[in-house]
């Protein structure tokens, strides 16, 4: 296998493995706001 | 004030972020400032992200095991959160260590996906968890949630070591475990630091998303219990029982 081609497949796992982990912490970040916002509101 | 009023106006830790995003950038530069292996070439970096992937979905399950059991034994629905929020973290990091693994495959074995005990055990684990996910969803009574989830959080965790030592009970195309095995480790020892930088600081990383994750859990439950102690009427206003005659 070409060198340039293992590079690629390095990029493309890390920026899959970062993807998905920002991800999650955004969702539960968002969660965390929306829930005090709601119960703010209904308290 | 109410402990309502003191959980919305508790300010919220940003130290679990900053941990979160400190660990993944060591990672990161720790995995990118080694040399590359001599047969898989840079490839052998994905081992960097993939293995401790898998070793946090190990951990994630054994600790839902624990809060499980914890729950059943005291009845306090905080080991329940514990148990949910470990579980959640471990679903995302075994479909992590999933899908790091396709990626890896297909330029070394050239499949995404073979039927090998190591892959299939290892989907299996990840929508059983989902299951314990979605069981969670079926009713709204905090207590009959907790001792059914309680339940499967402590037998589900028998996959572990069927998916940990799959590799060494049967013939398969994964190669068998790196770290957690009884003979000694058989690697360069750039490689095994770099591979230790990066699985303490995933571990640092689920501690601190647990402490979150179980921040949320807690206000999900005070709505589910403000909305349960609501004075609303259950069928609404627009129901009327109906009127029964007498002697019928």
């Amino acid at each position: 296998m070409e060198f340039a081609d293992q590079w690629n497949w390095v990029f493309l796992a890390y920026a899959f493995c970062y993807t998905v982990l920002v991800t999650y912490v955004v969702s539960i970040a968002a969660r965390i706001s929306r829930s005090r916002k709601r119960l703010g509101e209904e308290s | 004030m109410t402990p309502r009023e003191q959980t919305i106006e508790r300010p919220t830790s940003v130290w679990p972020w900053i941990t979160m995003g400190v660990a993944g950038t060591v990672t990161f530069i720790a995995s990118m400032a080694v040399g590359p292996d001599a047969v898989q070439g840079q490839l052998s970096r994905i081992m960097y992200v993939h293995v401790p992937a898998a070793w946090l979905a190990y951990l994630a399950f054994f600790v839902t095991m624990a809060a499980s059991a914890m729950y059943l034994w005291r009845k306090d629905l905080a080991w329940d959160r514990r148990a949910a929020s470990s579980a959640e973290i471990g679903v995302v990091f075994t479909g992590l260590a999933i899908g790091l693994g396709m990626i890896w495959a297909k330029p070394t074995w050239g499949v995404w996906w073979t039927w090998d005990a190591r892959l299939t055990l290892t989907a299996i684990m990840f929508f059983v968890y989902l299951g314990y996910l979605a069981l969670r969803r079926t009713t709204t009574d905090l207590n009959a949630r907790a001792k059914r989830s309680a339940i499967l959080g402590v037998l589900a965790v028998v996959q572990v070591p069927l998916v940990h030592f799959s590799v060494v009970w049967w013939r398969t195309l994964h190669q068998p475990p790196t770290l957690l095995k009884p003979e000694p480790i058989d690697m360069d020892t750039s490689m095994l630091v770099t591979l230790g930088i990066a699985v303490v600081s995933f571990t640092v990383m689920y501690v601190a998303m647990m402490f979150k994750r179980i921040e949320l859990a807690r206000l999900e439950d005070e709505i589910t219990e403000m909305q349960q102690t609501a004075d609303v009427p259950i069928a609404g206003e627009a129901v009327t029982a109906p009127a029964l005659e007498r002697g019928a």
